[in-house]
């Protein structure tokens, strides 16, 4: 099998690390992982938590978390109902976006060259 | 993150064809059409939304608005059915997700990713469905318990703080029930599945589906599909490594995975040749890019006031702006796409920003990984570290809020923030993930803003020519405007809903074309191309960028400024000047 020129190890000696590493991941899933994960305080109690809510810890965007969906809904209708002058595009509110567009812009001016 | 003698624009001159014959503009073309796929599949269902979503506004909101001492039963059922409304939960809906599925969760078996035979199906929904009966009934206790005392209170007009106090007790033994109830009930969904022939159907749509652009770039068709095979197969490789239990407990995610294992293969025994064609990372993370714009939705931000608005908008340019002037001014970062990719993965919202910062700057594939990695450690540090401290030394009063929010504005990835919040309670949770959606949306703004400055500053300076408004357009990334068009087109559309029954936007938008569509795809793609990065990249070169430790004095520098500004404005937003705000959460 031709390869790209990356690696300087003999094919024996690339496939013994290939296939120790894959087998070193599995360990660490199956048995190193849950082992460690007794040692560090507070590990056992998030992943209690995380298997209770159903969290994927690994998730990068809000829309791969169902906790983001149900805290929009929660939070907009606390809002709407309870405190409907904050939920509405006021002074304050575009005050908030009108800074940060402003932070930008000067910011990115004044970056040092 | 074309290397640098590859960058598209630097020809300095417009041609037509490259609408057709460049990368940027096939990403555009292949993240639209998924995008008006998932449109005609979706909105013309909004009638019918729109009627349900009425008919639940008529049946419940008289209850939810009884008052406004606290949240009453009638409140949840108003939000719990709003919520249960989805475009996506239609037939072909359900197909789709069936069709771009991952592989599954599995603790001890490797085969439990792939296949669940009907018999172990049956054995795992009898287990469930016995665990699922008592939470129910519990909840139903739970729940005739709640609206006594609700009836209690509104009997006294909800003026006796007492009735009122024990009421809101109820409401919350019930959610807390309901909740148990709901998660024991999702296993009892338990059904048999082979995910092999999904996959290798969906690998095969996608080799063609990115083939068509390969072709139309003058490459060989053929020699892509074969390629695309080892691509995939690393890609699959990396779900399936990432949807190990204890890996996701650690937060692991694909793009980890895919990257490294990516890495291990070209390192020991080589990338096959064969397989070049189809490493493609830009390519693939740009067509993702444009689809991640569909859920850049604008309307989002208001969802906490204007509380949210300083924490997430406000301190984050901050954060990202000082942090990336002191990595050159002092720490002396030798590369300003890894010091750009580095602050806004720390400081926006970790992986999915430092792609998008990437790709927008022309970084190199080097630069991503080392951001990457950098912030799968601290997020997973913090992920346990922060809850652990909050609790420790917030006063009880202040620590859903001000640590939701504390957490939601600084821990890299979604995941592990919606874990941490999880751990102080639901209104943590809520408060956390809604900081880091509103977060997520200044990801188009930075981008953006990345983009022109690297295309009129950095370049300029690199190549020594005076940038005038036409090289702007030469040389800014396309990708870019299909990004940012995706996120007004869908921001519009959402608001268009959104006005016409509250609810629609997210039923329509959120749970249809982005959930039901845009989501199923984008992940993938990010890993096809992180795979990418992994197959074309040598450990030399990565130990090249961390010479010095300066990568990781900058992230260090940039959380703990970050930490501590987050502080500070949460809680002069969320306890000086918005206490009322604070009060209806």
């Amino acid at each position: 099998m031709q390869t790209d020129d990356k690696t300087t190890m003999s094919r024996k000696k690339g496939w013994t690390v290939l296939l120790s590493c894959l087998f070193l991941v599995y360990l660490f899933g199956v048995s190193i992982g849950p082992w460690l994960q007794q040692y560090i305080p507070g590990m056992d109690e998030i992943v209690t938590v995380m298997e209770k809510n159903d969290i994927d810890g690994g998730a990068y965007y809000y829309t791969e978390i169902e906790g983001a969906a149900d805290g929009y809904a929660y939070l907009s209708q606390s809002l709407r109902f309870f405190a409907s002058e904050h939920y509405s595009l006021n002074l304050p509110f575009l005050s908030g976006i009108v800074i940060c567009l402003l932070l930008l812009f000067f910011g990115f001016r004044l970056l040092p060259r | 993150m074309a290397n640098e003698n590859d960058i598209v624009a630097d020809h300095g001159k417009w041609e037509w064809s490259e609408m057709w014959k460049k990368e940027d503009w096939w990403a555009i073309w292949l993240g639209v059409f998924i995008l008006l796929m998932g449109a005609v599949i979706y909105f013309p269902q909004a009638g019918t939304l729109k009627q349900e979503l009425t008919a639940i506004e008529a049946k419940y909101a008289p209850e939810a608005q009884k008052t406004d001492k606290f949240r009453t039963v009638g409140w949840y059922q108003l939000n719990d059915a709003k919520n249960s409304v989805k475009a996506k939960d239609n037939a072909i809906g359900k197909w789709l997700a069936n069709y771009s599925k991952k592989p599954h969760s599995w603790k001890t078996n490797p085969l439990d990713a792939f296949f669940m035979s009907e018999s172990a199906a049956s054995a795992k929904k009898e287990k469930a469905v016995a665990k699922y009966e008592p939470l129910k009934a519990a909840e139903k206790t739970a729940l005739a318990a709640a609206k006594e005392a609700e009836a209690k209170a509104g009997a006294a007009g909800f003026a006796n703080a007492e009735l009122n106090q024990k009421a809101k007790a109820a409401i919350a033994d019930w959610r807390e029930a309901k909740l148990k109830a709901g998660n024991a009930k999702k296993k009892t969904k338990a059904k048999p599945y082979n995910q092999i022939g999904w996959l290798i159907l969906l690998g095969v749509s996608f080799a063609v589906f990115f083939g068509i652009g390969m072709k139309a770039m003058g490459n060989s068709f053929t020699k892509f599909i074969i390629g695309f095979s080892f691509v995939w197969l690393i890609s699959v490789l990396a779900y399936f490594a990432s949807a190990q239990a204890t890996v996701k407990a650690y937060g692991i995610g694909y793009a980890f995975w895919a990257i490294f294992f990516g890495m291990l293969i070209s390192n020991t025994v080589g990338t096959p040749k064969w397989a070049t064609p189809a490493v493609q990372t830009e390519y693939y993370i740009k067509t993702g890019l444009v689809l991640l714009g569909a859920s850049i939705l604008f309307e989002k931000i208001i969802t906490i006031g204007t509380a949210g608005i300083f924490v997430a908008w406000v301190v984050t340019p901050t954060v990202w702006l000082l942090t990336y002037y002191v990595g050159q001014k002092y720490i002396k970062i030798p590369s300003k796409r890894l010091n750009a990719t580095i602050c806004s993965d720390m400081s926006v919202c970790g992986v999915s920003a430092a792609i998008a910062t990437a790709a927008a700057c022309k970084a190199k594939k080097e630069e991503l990984t080392l951001a990457v990695g950098l912030s799968l450690v601290f997020t997973s540090i913090m992920m346990i570290v922060m809850p652990a401290i909050i609790k420790a030394t917030f006063p009880v009063d202040k620590q859903m809020i001000l640590g939701g929010a504390w957490m939601g504005g600084t821990i890299d990835a979604t995941g592990a923030v919606a874990a941490a919040g999880a751990f102080l309670g639901e209104k943590a949770l809520y408060v956390a993930a809604t900081i880091k959606m509103i977060q997520n949306v200044l990801i188009g703004v930075i981008a953006f803003c990345v983009a022109i400055y690297f295309t009129t500053r950095v370049e300029a300076e690199e190549t020594g020519k005076k940038v005038g408004a036409m090289e702007i357009w030469y040389r800014f990334p396309k990708f870019v405007i299909g990004f940012i068009v995706a996120s007004i087109v869908f921001s519009l559309i959402y608001t268009h809903f959104n006005d016409q029954v509250a609810g629609l936007g997210p039923a329509m938008v959120d749970q249809g074309v982005v959930k039901g569509m845009g989501d199923l795809f984008r992940g993938w793609f990010f890993t096809l191309s992180f795979v990418s990065i992994g197959l074309a990249t040598n450990f030399r070169e990565l130990k090249e960028h961390l010479v010095g430790g300066k990568p990781f004095i900058l992230y260090v520098f940039g959380q703990s400024f970050n930490l501590c500004l987050t502080l500070i404005v949460a809680y002069i937003m969320f306890y000086i000047v918005f206490p009322e705000l604070t009060a209806s959460i």
